[in-house]
């Protein structure tokens, strides 16, 4: 009796295995509405062509974001955002000073990006005399929400940020790394805008040798 | 390695599910065969999962990844066959994954622009269109792929003096620090060694001999059922004999997405570069006592990724250990002194100093009293974290070649960061028995670590970089004089702070971490073939530096009934009020025991995404809104 029992109970999983392997088969192909077609970008004339990546050795494409150039002069509100770009630290004759530029994704959940930015400004100071720009992007807040311009403030005024902080609710660099391996770190060169170095966490004792080696004493 | 298309795919699930159709009658076939005049008995295991995944609630305003593990549903079948021939042994372990849904990238841009949020925005719609349908696209170019791939084969010979084995096997040598490559069920997590190995044993008197050798590359399962992820290598990672070993394994696959660049550090599915892994281990041993020297060499071809171990292009690891098994009948004690040598691939990267590990475990038991302690003393001592990298594959980046121990409790998640690599401490653990029926545990554990709330590579050792963490638990357990009931309840807490203050959003602090907890399990015998098993984790928490912002509770209750011998069903209930998760989650589940190694079960319902560790070996789960049917069969 056990063994037919058995028997019946094997064939009818079988059968129900079957019957779902052929009805879950199907199409998802959406259709895109046309306006979302329009050629539209962060457009700069002056900024390198593409092909554009998001690897070592590759190009960074530009970005367009609002933010605080120098946090640490003026006010915090929405007022004093300014629209910032990755065009405006490129520096193909190095007129503008800029060797490097350091691109950072942080998020007020992450708890090593807050860790990062603890000893930032200390950096800054440090490297900014030898041409290191560094642009801070913060994309999400504690319940892993767009971040708002509060809590770009927040974040400025509790490390003291002495440098760009941008606000990137979009995750716009999301092609770069997925979120949940922030902080990332790309280590750009001004006069190319190509990636020398990218990396995922805070990798201190990685990101500072190299970037101090790259740059003129 | 089979990569196949749907019409394929579905033949073979067609043949599966026939296959199973007609196991009433196969099994009966599977007597010892005569194999050139030795009887050879064959083992047939047959494990399928069938699983859909609707919406499972992660989703979140314009995040790609949290859109991407919605609505999609895998066959995913394992097949093992062993064969037996005495002194011999083969076996073949073949996986099969087919996803017979999956999301699209452009359908994932779309909702992510139909769900926008307003506020602050610097991008157009069709920019933010375009960025989110390259980010959904790359995501989805290394999930969702079909492969049927031998995951695992060996062909083993044993004697009493002799061990011989040829492709996948585990390793582990003292307690993990070396080389410990292991299967963990709990974590769905096999790891092998694909090579050669041998061991030879030498017996004189009480005096034994025992030398083991080891060969190969790593081989950790490749796909991730529980995201549909999978591991990809390319020719460019694959030189030589390696090549032979990678042969019918998933291969990085190029898409509209992810051009093939040929070389591995820039194409963007290829995910996995095997390591080269050669070990040794010599072992004296004289009655209870045993001495061994054990050492590994992972060498590393081109690294995906550049974390400090990620990034080293070799590491060498070595120990001597020291165990005795017998104190006089009162206990046991091991020690383990360990040394690591990490070589950057850049050669222009300052080295990094070498590495130091020491673990002591003493028990001793005295009457009713049972005494237990761990300590662990390290200074940048890594895991051998496998040459994953973390951007395109995150599921496997807690992949590693060894496992440090943690001398914590089993189940616990929060050493943060890189705790265990820069960490000085040690638990006491007491047991006494009150009773034939009752006995109570406490524990207390105190560690340093110079690596949980700083980055530090380095292992600077300083109050910059310190974190103070004290963690202890007491308990009883109850079981009936039949031994049929049992009951473990108990309390914990863990307070971790910092010796700097911390910045945060509400000023400064030294709290880094705070929780207390109770857990419980239970079974209870109802009478007759009815038994009933509770067994729950409650969790109030408190990261202060990132997480959540502010404390939250969670918690997991399960009860399951037992009608012996075939029948089982259970109900679970979870819950988090982490503001950035769902706060509930409710599953049942209801199984039919074929025989004692075969049986059929169906899970409906919600899990929640949760970081799982067993003995410091850590993996993320996502979260889980769906159906899956479970079967496995052996004959």
């Amino acid at each position: 009796m056990a063994g037919a029992g058995r028997r019946i109970a094997l064939r009818l999983t079988g059968l129900g295995l079957c019957a779902a392997l052929v009805s879950a088969c199907g199409s998802n192909t959406p259709t895109i509405p046309p306006e979302l077609l329009a050629s539209s970008g962060c457009d700069s004339a002056n900024y390198p062509d593409g092909p554009y990546g998001t690897e070592e050795g590759d190009t960074v494409a530009n970005v367009c974001f609002k933010g605080f150039r120098d946090p640490s002069k003026g006010s915090h509100d929405e007022s004093a955002l300014q629209n910032i770009a990755f065009s405006d630290y490129y520096d193909p004759t190095g007129s503008k000073g800029i060797g490097l530029i350091l691109i950072d994704t942080c998020a007020v959940w992450c708890s090593a990006c807050r860790t990062e930015h603890e000893g930032l400004p200390t950096r800054n100071n440090q490297y900014a005399p030898r041409g290191l720009r560094i642009v801070g992007t913060l994309f999400q807040d504690a319940k892993r929400d767009p971040a708002s311009v509060q809590d770009l403030a927040t974040w400025v005024e509790t490390f003291k940020s002495n440098f760009a902080m941008l606000l990137d609710p979009d995750y716009q660099l999301g092609a770069y790394a997925p979120a949940d391996t922030a902080p990332l770190n790309l280590v750009v060169n001004a006069h190319t805008m190509k990636i020398e170095k990218k990396l995922l966490g805070d990798q201190e004792s990685i990101l500072w040798p190299y970037i101090d080696d790259s740059l003129p004493k | 390695m089979i990569r196949y298309q749907s019409s394929r795919a579905l033949a073979l699930g067609w043949g599966v599910a026939v296959g199973l159709c007609s196991l009433g009658t196969r099994a009966e076939a599977l007597e010892p065969e005569d194999v050139f005049g030795t009887p050879v008995a064959f083992d047939v295991t047959e494990a399928s999962t069938l699983l859909y995944n609707f919406d499972n609630r992660d989703t979140r305003p314009n995040q790609v990844p949290t859109r991407a593990n919605d609505d999609w549903g895998v066959f995913y079948n394992r097949i093992n066959v062993l064969a037996n021939g005495g002194a011999w042994q083969v076996g073949l372990r073949l996986d099969n994954a087919w996803f017979y849904r999956s999301p699209n990238a452009t359908q994932i841009a779309l909702d992510l622009v139909y769900a926008r949020p307003g506020g602050v925005t610097s991008s157009t719609a069709p920019a933010y269109f375009r960025q989110k349908v390259d980010e959904a696209g790359v995501e989805l170019s290394n999930r969702y792929i079909n492969w049927l791939y031998p995951a695992k084969y060996y062909a083993t010979y044993q004697s009493p003096n002799l061990e011989l084995g040829l492709g996948d096997g585990y390793v582990q040598f003292g307690r993990g620090l070396v080389l410990s490559l292991r299967k963990l069920d709990e974590l769905a997590s096999d790891t092998t060694l694909r090579g050669a190995r041998a061991t030879a044993r030498l017996r004189s008197g009480t005096l034994g001999l025992r030398a083991t050798v080891v060969a190969g590359t790593l081989n950790p399962l490749r796909i991730d059922p529980a995201s549909g992820r999978y591991l990809g290598v390319d020719s460019s990672v694959t030189p030589g004999f390696v090549s032979a070993l990678e042969a019918g394994m998933p291969r990085a696959v190029s898409t509209d997405f992810a051009p093939n660049t040929g070389n591995c550090a820039t194409f963007a599915t290829c995910s996995y570069a095997p390591d080269q892994i050669f070990g040794g281990q010599l072992e004296v041993s004289h009655k209870a006592a045993k001495i061994a020297v054990q050492g590994s060499l992972l060498e590393r071809g081109m690294p995906l990724a550049n974390d400090i171990v990620r990034s080293a292009t070799q590491m060498a690891t070595g120990s001597a250990s020291f165990e005795l098994a017998d104190l006089g009948g009162h206990g046991a004690a091991y020690l383990e002194v360990a040394l690591q040598d990490l070589k950057p691939a850049d050669h222009s990267a300052p080295k990094p100093d070498l590495g130091e590990a020491l673990y002591l475990s003493v028990s001793v038991q005295a009457g009713a009293l049972n005494l237990n302690f761990e300590g662990k003393h390290y200074r940048r001592f890594f895991p051998l974290l496998a040459n994953v990298s973390p951007l395109r594959a995150r599921e496997f980046s807690t992949l590693a070649a060894s496992a440090p121990p943690t001398t914590e409790a089993l189940f616990l998640d929060t050493e943060f960061e890189n705790f265990n690599t820069c960490v000085s401490g040690g638990r006491l653990r007491g047991d006494v028995a009150l009773s034939n029926v009752a006995s109570a545990y406490a524990w207390a554990g105190y560690y340093e670590s110079f690596a949980e709330s700083a980055a530090n590579d380095a292992c600077k050792v300083s109050h910059d970089t310190r974190n103070r963490i004290l963690d202890s638990a007491a308990g009883f357990e109850l079981h009936s004089r039949d031994h049929h009931s049992k009951a473990d309840v108990s309390v914990g807490s863990r307070f971790d702070d910092t010796d700097r203050a911390l910045a945060t959003d509400n000023g400064e602090t030294h709290v880094f971490y705070r929780e207390i907890y109770t857990r419980h399990q239970a079974a209870l015998a109802l009478g007759g073939p009815l038994s009933m098993e509770l067994q729950g984790w409650h969790r109030r928490r408190h990261q202060v530096v990132g997480g959540p912002g502010a404390p939250w509770s969670e918690g997991d209750e399960l009860i399951g009934f037992d009608y012996a011998p075939h029948w089982s069903a259970a109900l679970g209930f979870s819950y988090d009020t982490n503001a950035a998760v769902p706060p509930t989650y409710v599953n049942g589940q209801v199984g039919y025991r074929l025989s004692s190694d075969s049986s059929v079960s169906l899970f409906v319902g919600q899990r929640r995404g949760a970081l799982r560790c067993v003995g410091g070996v850590c993996r993320v789960f996502p979260p889980f809104e769906g159906a899956a049917l479970d079967l496995t069969l052996r004959f």
